[in-house]
């Protein structure tokens, strides 16, 4: 099993790497071989055959035996690791690897039967960004790995529903030498590389992935072994994750956080689980007399103290989405668009300000160990008739009887396991984790709506899930009172939603945020408009009929210079990956799957250049990604920089 | 055999018909595994429970273990009650929300239907009437650019000159406007103009073509003859026969514009109709949704055949009602 390969061959680089390089004498870089390598079968575990098990002294054909140098944070897809030669001798450092016999013939990868490796690659269907970028990948492929790259468009549901998920088997496999349970499964990380979705797959850059700047620990759902909730490309990593993010869990500040995210970081820009491309950035067109939106990763969090021309209620806040909403139900919501759709009517319990703080809404959090967190509860907070008040004992029972319940799978559930909640006061609770964790309200875990315990308690002592998802209440926000900037008139399920101002907003009497907040919402109305066809929304921005839509990279120019729409670049933790299928349908070029394999992994990423990307496609309105954080966290590796 | 009784007849096939396309969907429907019991199962090994038993629990609670003529009874009952079940992708019962798209697609079907129905025909006899004259070339540039020309991109077009250029009509459609109002009639009128000049084409042809051969057959030489009005001799002697084989491309146009055609244009006026409702409940594998869709079409098209078979002995009396 090619799979061994990696298994065996590495010991030596994992949580420990920096010591033995240390050890050797080897200041911040590895010296890795040409193209040749143990073969797989080697121990790894010596540390004196290189990290790779590659001893750097056995050149090889095609590259002439270079020797190549992989930094501790190596970055791929720029130079020097960047090229045809570069990744030429990675790729046979994989064809080493690998039980079967590929190689290259020429410029041209072939298989064990000596055709040309072809593999697919898919994109988003009807984005044009999405396309370019599998086109160009395709080309840069091909003329610096000499792999035939099929370019297909789906659809990103179809996608996910049957690419993308598997159902969960869970099951036993050897990883990093260890034998290992998949003990809970998700449809995400249905088990080991064996289990695999209904459908066969390449190589995807449908969906990217969120990189958490604000808490990276929350990374660990990606990497953390088979324990990883969401691992649907089938990464076993070579590094003891696990192990490394129990260390930062450890932290008891920052700056200790920081420091334990560093192995992290470098490792997976080592073995790139996913090849990184590029952090883009949301460009967002505005009309151009609203005051409130910044270029910021927090934009639209004061959306209460926006106005238009001068600081009164006036004129409606109109925008434009392309995602109609499957629920506007709070406890089973779990699509970004319709979140913002609930976010108009009903506050959640904190946000964060434009310098990534935690903004208290209707509630505060406050610790001083780390694990047990105490909620204060605003007191000026009304749910409609007839449910009143909003008291802590609203939360506890939406914890402790829905979230922490087994029959009622809210999207929070996962959120609040292992964690005991107790009342402590008419509007105070406590919450008690397992584990300390100081950056708790950033992983958006204890990130609670606000439910009338009334309204749910006969679905409880039913168990009635059915009930709960079809409850018109809770689907039309109908008791959200005075928790929300503005009122739920109406959700017509195709078109979209629209909103009247709530006069009796609560955050007007607040003390902390903005002066504005005394007097918002500054709209009479509000809306969100479900327009499918991109012409046709960038035509309402245009036109002035959305104060605010999404705009493509490829019209940024023409938008910047139309006076009609102020365009801001507002950063995101979401990443452009080629998610590579290591599972056993994935690599349909021949026997084994080569995306099993870090150097080979290394090689796609260093035949793919950054720069050029960015520049052709995405108009230089990106950066370039090397590890799972974007250059602005605050947790971003400083090492080579 | 009498009108009355082949009306009868015609009925009683129409349900048998229905009933066979219902059992059949049951049936595929008992032989696909359950979303929500796999959803079920999911979420128990989430949270560390027993997926079987979960499953099992689902299973009992949606009467999924009784057996399957116990089954089969209640889904007809269902299906014929309107009973079709909840739509997990738009959060509403299933017929709510095909009765809500039906009103949003009735508003721009209706007015393309009729103006299909009658802009067509007449625009095909008048070619003929005029026939290799520049009005029939022009008549038939226009249905051929008509046809040719995707609606999507017709419709992307039309906007872009008439929403965002000269601001005539609104880009954004609103469904909250009332039917009857001088502002549905202005935001209507680009996808029900893209929607006709798309299907006229075929049938401005069918009844040129016609049309054409009944121009000179005796019945019209007598009625020149006669004295009657060239108006008169073109509306009875010619449009009516020309009518008998075009009435079959008439329902299925009738059938056609509830879905596929209607869908492009829907997306691109930001229409919620049928067109996107069934389009989104295939692509969010939303079961109820689709039979419910889908029993909608069928039953549209079986009641249109129902329609077409009375259309034709209507049209023509000199088809018989025997061996049919």
């Amino acid at each position: 099993m090619p799979r061994r390969n990696i298994e065996d061959r590495d010991d030596s680089r994992h949580i420990d790497r920096r010591e033995w390089l240390s050890a050797l004498g080897l200041a911040g870089a590895v010296t890795l071989a040409g193209c040749s390598g143990n073969g797989g079968g080697g121990s790894g575990s010596g540390g004196g055959n290189g990290s790779d098990g590659m001893n750097g002294s056995e050149g090889g054909s095609g590259s002439g035996g270079n020797q190549l140098e992989l930094p501790d944070f190596p970055k791929f897809g720029v130079d020097p690791l960047y090229g045809r030669d570069v990744a030429h001798t990675l790729a046979e450092r994989a064809f080493e690897q690998s039980e079967y016999d590929y190689s290259f013939d020429g410029d041209t990868m072939v298989n064990p039967d000596g055709d040309q490796v072809e593999i697919n690659i898919y994109h988003s269907t009807g984005q044009e960004t999405s396309q370019l970028t599998a086109n160009f990948i395709a080309q840069e492929l091909g003329q610096n790995l000499g792999i035939n790259v099929i370019v297909e468009a789906i659809d990103g549901t179809r996608f996910n529903n049957e690419y993308w998920t598997a159902e969960p088997q869970g099951g036993t496999d050897t990883v990093d030498g260890e034998e290992v349970t998949w003990e809970n499964p998700t449809p995400t990380n249905p088990g080991p590389q064996s289990v695999t979705s209904n459908q066969a797959w390449d190589m995807s850059i449908v969906f990217g992935l969120n990189t958490y700047p604000l808490n990276p620990l929350t990374n660990s759902a990606f990497f953390d072994g088979a324990t990883a909730f969401y691992n649907p490309v089938g990464y076993y990593p070579q590094f003891d994750a696990q192990e490394l993010f129990d260390q930062a869990q450890q932290a008891s500040s920052v700056e200790e956080l920081q420091q334990a995210f560093v192995d992290i970081f470098e490792n997976i820009a080592y073995e790139q689980p996913y090849i990184t491309l590029l952090f883009s950035d949301d460009l967002v067109g505005y009309n151009p007399e609203l005051e409130g939106p910044i270029e910021n990763f927090s934009n639209g969090w004061d959306l209460p103290a926006w106005y238009e021309g001068e600081p009164e209620v006036s004129g409606s806040y109109d925008t434009v989405t392309s995602a109609r909403f499957t629920t506007l139900n709070p406890l089973f919501n779990t699509e970004n668009g319709a979140g913002t759709a609930i976010a108009r009517a009903l506050d959640q319990g904190y946000t964060f300000d434009e310098n990534q703080d935690v903004f208290p809404l209707l509630y505060d959090m406050s610790t001083e160990d780390g694990e047990v967190w105490t909620f204060d509860v605003r007191e000026n907070l009304q749910f409609s008739e007839p449910y009143g008040q909003v008291t802590a004992e609203d939360f506890v029972y939406l914890i402790q009887e829905l979230h922490q319940a087994d029959w009622a799978p809210t999207a929070a559930s996962t959120s609040w396991d292992g964690v005991t909640v107790e009342q402590t006061g008419e509007f105070q609770f406590e919450a008690t984790l397992e584990s300390p964790n100081i950056l708790w309200p950033k992983t958006y875990d204890p990130l609670l709506y606000p439910i009338p315990k009334d309204l749910l308690q006969p679905y409880v002592e039913e168990e009635d899930v059915q009930g709960l998802e079809q409850d018109e209440e809770l689907l039309e926000l109908q008791f959200a009172g005075n928790l929300g900037a503005f009122e739920l008139t109406a959700w017509n399920r195709g078109s979209g939603t629209e909103y009247t101002r709530n006069d009796e907003y609560y955050l007007r009497d607040i003390d902390e945020g903005p002066d504005l907040f005394s007097e918002g919402p500054y709209f009479e109305s509000a809306s969100i408009s479900v327009v499918r066809e991109q012409a046709s929304r960038l035509g309402a921005l245009r036109t002035g009929e959305a104060d605010a839509a999404a705009i493509p990279p490829e019209q940024y120019e023409s938008y910047q210079e139309n006076e009609n729409v102020d365009v801001l670049q507002v950063p995101t933790p979401y990443n452009t990956i080629i998610s590579v299928n290591q599972r056993a349908n994935g690599w349909s070029a021949g026997p084994g799957n080569l995306f099993q394999l870090v150097p080979f992994r290394q090689a796609m990423a260093a035949a793919i250049s950054k720069q050029d990307l960015i520049q052709g496609v995405y108009r230089g309105l990106a950066s370039p990604h090397f590890t799972w954080q974007p250059r602005w966290s605050q947790f971003y590796p400083s090492t080579d920089e | 055999m009498g009108f009355g009784r082949y009306v009868s007849a015609r009925v009683l096939w129409a349900a048998v018909v229905s009933l066979i396309i219902v059992t059949v969907t049951f049936l595929l429907l008992s032989a696909a595994p359950n979303p929500a019991v796999r959803r079920a199962a999911t979420q128990a090994a989430l949270q560390g429970g027993d997926p079987a038993e979960a499953a099992e629990r689902v299973r009992e609670l949606r009467g999924l273990d009784e057996p399957l003529y116990v089954r089969y009874m209640d889904f007809l009952r269902n299906v014929y009650t309107l009973d079709w079940g909840w739509s997990v992708s738009t959060s509403m019962p299933v017929t709510e929300a095909v009765t809500n798209a039906l009103y949003y697609t009735a508003q721009y079907s209706i007015p393309w239907t009729i103006l299909t129905i009658i802009l067509g025909p007449l625009v095909g006899v008048y070619s003929a009437a005029n026939m290799y004259s520049w009005k029939d070339h022009a008549a038939t540039g226009f249905a051929f650019f008509g046809y040719a020309i995707p609606n999507f991109f017709f419709g992307i077009i039309l906007l872009l000159i008439f929403g965002v250029w000269l601001e005539w009509i609104p880009v954004i459609y609103k469904p909250e406007v009332p039917v009857f109002s001088v502002q549905n009639a202005i935001q209507l009128t680009l996808p029900v103009f893209v929607l006709v000049t798309g299907s006229i084409g075929a049938v401005m042809r069918v009844s040129r073509n016609e049309s054409a051969e009944f121009q000179n057959a005796d019945f019209m030489k007598t009625a020149k003859a006669k004295g009657v009005s060239p108006l008169r001799a073109y509306a009875y002697h010619v449009m009516r026969p020309t009518l008998v084989p075009l009435s079959t491309t008439l329902v299925g146009q009738l059938l056609a514009l509830f879905l596929g055609a209607s869908l492009l244009v829907e997306v691109v006026f930001g229409i919620p109709g049928l067109g996107r409702l069934t389009y989104n409940a295939l692509i969010q594998q939303d079961t109820n949704l689709v039979l419910g869709t889908t029993l909608f079409f069928t039953f549209v098209a079986v009641i249109g055949n129902l329609i077409e078979d009375l259309v034709f002995t209507v049209l023509d009396p000199r088809i018989s009602y025997d061996d049919r």
